[in-house]
């Protein structure tokens, strides 16, 4: 099994964010998480990738409990989980070369890291990778001077580069054009299905879901709705998982202030 | 071309690294500095029992009393001192601002001769603030003898220039539409300031000039070094004589009254905002101008205060010595002074770096407290007072200097490096974290290129400021321009002095010219990339 939940929850400081989760994807499966905002799709998929640590139940990934693995044996663990976020999380005046590459860190020695800051060592493989999410010609860019959907491209792209068996996908596609989303989502399971590795994504869009993924996992409330193939997944379940939904709210994080530069010429 | 991608930053790289190394690397020879010799076991001895001779500070009532008193003086010199600033800062301003010229407001042609006046009154200003205030304390000690009056005829002359400056500056930056209708209505200069200008600018005018007050607080505790009176002077006296005790109950009461000051600024910026804190906070300004000079007067009457010689004094500067020895011994200087400052904002560069991990927190609570009290503790101590300090460390002459520089810069950039990375977004590193990547790699990749161009900026800032500071250190023993300055006017070879001050000045303005180029370069370079 790739990724087990028994009986997970998770609180966040007094709110109880997911209850009792329990699901199994296994080697190389392929399931898309919908469900409607607020529901806990994040916070599950933050789970599997260890940021958070559950509150009851446990996690397994990749055969293992991360929360009972030495230091070590955990690096190596999170080196096969690979996350695309909704936000992707580039430091703004990173160029992309380093902020792909970025995604390797896990399996490479701490100084010839650093050393890459310097001169990036493997600048063809990245090439490589932003060819199939087409920004080839953004390698020596920098993050702040890409629009959004080519952001959250650059973070497919660290995601791709990392190549770990076991994918997570927090609404990668939110900020791309419906033509190009498709394409996205369908390059990311042709990925994940060429390595055998398994990919389990959230989605705002059901018909995206529907289109590309074998096993529609439904989420509300914090909790699992329905955890079903494709086929047995209709019209009246999706009614009902999306019933009462309140408007989004705005998630977007507050922008941050540069600090000004002090005043005074000298004191 | 896919095949192989040539970094096109990887050249450029290349040639800042070589530059910035070619650049540190004399820097060692030229003032003398070697790391090395701090970890020395004689000099990490001798350093031991110099800290250790701090403890336990001086606590006898005599000496409490006589601290007591300077600590007064060295306010009150502060306080009459922004005051005698603000009367020359403030007529200054209004004669030079742009912001109230009717031609700037209205189609008017501008005076040629109005024009002219202006610029001779900006010429002034520069001449006033390009000297640092302690070569202006330095001057007037010599001038008219020890005591606080120096400080405060120093503070008034330095100040002066600077405020007239910075307040020009602000009203020009005030929204133009009330003072233009007002001009098109006839209104003379006074009005239009009054009616069209100073209301909106009060409350800027007065929070730079509440900064400025606690700048003078510490420049007027400094200036006791030189012999202009308060606690700068007993902890002179207290260093001279290696009474460890006695100079730390002095650092002690220095860094209580440099909280202290920050605690009735913070205070005077609220007052402001209330309704009639404006007031409030005018009539205690008066009071306190006026309880300084009441204070201070006594002493003055003692010492007596002659114009005629002060001009006497003055013509013995001229002609500056232009001799060729001098120039060069004066090129030497500057050299020093440049290096000194380079080295040390470097160190202080790498210093900030190491302290800012823990005091913003990354090492868990103790450890930013820590921090934090080490460096408020760096940052409160001016680089004057650590260079008489590092003097007794490490000797007399420019090595003393840069290990000043470090230690006080450590804790300036320190403190605003801490600063950008706690407003730094932390997802990206923590992504990295869950990745696999180790917390050195992580910070690296994921919160490092977030803030190193706000540290490269803030140490560029601060080195010019090193700069300027360096070339006063040698007052107190520390190398560069200071230590012949004070030479030569110990000596009474006043033309040279006059010489080394007008290098000092050149050496300011030129710094001037070459940051607001190299700003006006980063500007254009960022805008183009964003």
């Amino acid at each position: 099994m790739s990724l087990t939940f028994e009986r997970v929850g998770l609180r966040l400081g007094r709110s109880t964010i997911l209850d009792d989760i329990s699901l199994a994807l296994g080697d190389g499966e392929q399931a898309a998480l919908i469900g409607p905002s607020g529901a806990g799709k994040s916070s599950l998929l933050l789970l599997a990738n260890t940021v958070y640590r559950p509150s009851q139940g446990t996690v397994s990934v990749l055969g293992q409990d991360p929360w009972r693995c030495a230091p070590r044996q955990l690096q190596s663990l999170q080196a096969d989980i690979g996350t695309v976020y909704q936000a992707p999380p580039l430091p703004a005046r990173q160029r992309v070369v380093n902020a792909v590459a970025a995604g390797r860190l896990g399996r490479q020695g701490t100084l010839a890291s650093l050393l890459a800051l310097l001169r990036p060592h493997d600048a063809a493989g990245v090439a490589e990778v932003l060819q199939r999410v087409d920004l080839a010609d953004k390698l020596w860019a920098r993050c702040d001077q890409l629009s959004g959907g080519q952001r959250q491209r650059v973070g497919i792209a660290r995601v791709l580069y990392q190549a770990p068996r076991l994918m997570l996908a927090d609404e990668p596609v939110s900020a791309l054009d419906p033509r190009l989303a498709e394409e996205t989502v369908k390059r990311l399971a042709d990925d994940a299905r060429a390595r055998g590795a398994t990919l389990l994504m959230s989605l705002h869009s059901v018909d995206l879901a529907l289109a590309h993924f074998p096993r529609i996992i439904g989420l509300q409330g914090g909790r699992i709705l329905f955890d079903l193939p494709r086929a047995e997944v209709h019209g009246g379940l999706i009614q009902a998982l999306y019933a009462g939904e309140r408007l989004a709210e705005d998630d977007t994080l507050p922008a941050d202030a540069e600090p000004g530069f002090p005043r005074g010429v000298r004191c | 071309m896919l095949s192989h991608p040539r970094d096109p930053a990887l050249l450029p790289r290349l040639l800042w690294g070589a530059l910035l190394l070619a650049l540190l690397v004399p820097t060692l020879p030229l003032t003398g500095f070697n790391p090395l010799q701090l970890f020395d076991a004689a000099t990490l001895k001798t350093l031991a029992g110099f800290v250790a001779g701090f403890l336990p500070p001086a606590s006898n009532a005599v000496f409490l009393g006589e601290v007591m008193r300077a600590s007064v003086t060295t306010l009150a010199a502060a306080t009459a001192g922004l005051a005698l600033a603000m009367l020359v800062g403030l007529p200054l301003a209004f004669a030079t601002t742009r912001a109230l010229d009717r031609h700037a407001l209205t189609a008017a042609a501008p005076s040629r001769l109005a024009e002219a006046g202006k610029s001779l009154l900006r010429g002034v200003m520069v001449l006033l603030r390009g000297a640092p205030e302690i070569v202006w304390a330095l001057l007037f000690v010599r001038a008219v003898g020890l005591g606080s009056l120096p400080a405060v005829l120093a503070l008034g002359l330095a100040y002066g220039g600077m405020l007239g400056k910075v307040y020009a500056e602000i009203l020009e930056s005030q929204p133009r539409a009330l003072a233009r209708a007002l001009c098109a209505a006839g209104a003379g200069r006074p009005q239009v300031l009054g009616y069209g200008l100073l209301p909106q600018a009060l409350p800027e005018l007065v929070s730079y000039s509440v900064y400025r007050w606690e700048c003078a607080i510490r420049a007027s505790a400094v200036m006791g070094f030189v012999g202009a009176g308060g606690i700068g002077q007993l902890l002179d006296t207290s260093i001279k004589m290696m009474n460890g005790g006695e100079v730390s109950t002095l650092l002690l009461v220095f860094l209580l009254i440099v909280v202290g000051t920050e605690g009735v600024s913070r205070l005077s910026r609220r007052l402001l905002e209330s309704r009639q804190g404006g007031a409030v906070l005018a009539g205690s300004a008066v009071l306190a101008a006026l309880a300084s000079v009441a204070w201070l007067l006594p002493a003055w009457r003692e010492a007596g205060f002659d114009g005629a010689s002060l001009l006497r004094f003055a013509s013995e500067f001229l002609p500056p010595d232009a001799s060729p020895a001098l120039l060069a011994d004066i090129g030497r200087g500057a050299l020093e002074t440049l290096a000194m400052a380079f080295l040390g904002t470097a160190l202080a560069f790498a210093g900030a770096a190491l302290l800012a991990l823990p005091a913003s927190g990354r090492f868990g609570q103790p450890a930013k407290a820590l921090a934090r009290l080490l460096l408020n503790l760096l940052r409160g101590i001016p680089d004057l007072l650590w260079a008489s300090l590092a003097v007794l460390a490490v000797g007399l002459g420019p090595a003393a200097g840069v290990l000043a520089l470090a230690l006080h810069t450590s804790g300036v950039l320190g403190r605003l490096f801490a600063e950008t990375l706690e407003n730094a977004p932390p997802a990206p590193e923590q992504a990295l974290r869950v990745l696999g990547a180790g917390r050195l790699t992580a910070f690296c990749y994921g919160l490092l290129p977030e803030v190193w161009a706000q540290w490269l900026a803030y140490a560029l800032y601060r080195g010019e400021n090193n700069i300027r500071a360096a070339a006063v250190l040698g007052i107190v023993g520390a190398g560069g321009l200071g230590q012949q300055l004070y030479l030569a006017l110990s000596l009474f070879q006043l033309p040279t002095a006059a010489s080394l001050i007008l290098a000092m000045l050149l050496l300011s303005w030129l710094l001037e010219q070459l940051s607001r180029l190299l700003r006006q370069q980063l500007e254009a370079a960022t805008g183009h990339a964003a």
